[in-house]
């Protein structure tokens, strides 16, 4: 049985991350040469999960958010590339947390984490059409998800050091990982 | 308190350098020397093959599948998509494409165009 503070805190994480995701489809992006760069400000809710509650429970929220806010967008084949994308960023940042977490702070982990983004809606969008070509927005892509990265990376320091003290540590075996900040 | 460690400084200018270094061969593999055609493909299947030639005049293709309808307008030295009836028009914002080895992409109604000269080595990949 899970601690109810606990649960409480991560379906907040929850809620908090499907209203970023459908306010973000209002918010537009004009950048010449790359349509549908987005700012990715749900992924500050995988990111601060993953710190504070662990892998396994980033993964549930990542998915509970995909489908619930394809309901609220209204976007079906927008599911499989947010939940694609989602489910591997989260992996990869849980690969760099675990074993570099002393080496990158959480801007790293994020700037990882929007890399592997772009590159699994890439390949989603590659397969779904059968047309490798759409690879060449990568690059520019890249660049973008710089920007992106750095800036969840930041808000995700401040929310992961609070949220760390209000949240009960109990239970889970989830152990703080030394690291730089 | 140190935000940015020595290890996001490396990652952020090696991703810059990575992102340049793909931009230029972007820029390598988009080159026209070659008569230009234009392929239009519909949920990975060859729909239309079109030979674009700068003395044509503007043309629309209409595309109507099960996914949807788009409409794409063809010229002498490229094309775009004109107008699609998908939710979020990211295929219309694409604009026109007008390069070898270029590519615009309806991914609602899984429709594809792209622009391959006759020299082209992406396409052994592509097909």
């Amino acid at each position: 049985m899970m601690n109810v503070r606990r649960m409480i805190y991560l379906s907040l994480l929850v809620a908090v991350g499907i209203a970023l995701q459908i306010v973000e489809t209002y918010i537009p992006l004009p950048i010449y040469g790359v349509p549908g760069a987005k700012l990715g400000l749900a992924n500050i809710v995988n990111l601060v999960t993953l710190v504070v509650f662990g892998f396994k429970y980033a993964l549930v929220v990542g998915t509970l958010r995909c489908f619930v806010a394809t309901l609220g967008t209204g976007a079906v084949t927008g599911l499989f590339y947010s939940l694609s994308g989602a489910l591997f960023s989260t992996f990869i940042m849980w690969l760099v947390d675990r074993y570099f977490s002393k080496q990158f702070s959480l801007i790293g982990v994020s700037v990882f984490g929007a890399l592997a983004h772009n590159i699994a809606q890439l390949t989603v969008a590659s397969l779904m059409v059968y047309n490798f070509l759409i690879f060449t927005y990568l690059p520019f892509m890249m660049i973008i998800s710089l920007f992106t990265g750095y800036f969840v990376g930041l808000t995700s320091i401040y929310t992961a050091n609070h949220l760390k003290k209000i949240v009960p540590k109990k239970g889970n075996g989830y152990k703080d990982r030394p690291r730089h900040i | 308190m140190i935000i940015v460690t020595k290890w996001d400084r490396w990652l952020i200018i090696s991703i810059i350098f990575f992102a340049i270094m793909g931009m230029f061969f972007v820029k390598s593999i988009t080159h026209n020397d070659e008569h230009l055609y234009l392929i239009i493909e519909v949920d990975g299947k060859e729909y239309k093959k079109i030979s674009l030639d700068p003395s044509n005049p503007p043309s629309t293709v209409k595309i109507d599948t099960i996914y949807g309808h788009s409409i794409i307008e063809v010229g002498g030295d490229g094309a775009k998509f004109l107008e699609s009836d998908c939710k979020d028009q990211l295929c219309v914002k694409m604009g026109k494409i007008t390069k070898a080895n270029q590519t615009s992409i309806c991914l609602p109604n899984r429709v594809s165009i792209k622009l391959i000269s006759k020299k082209s080595d992406v396409d052994s990949i592509s097909y």
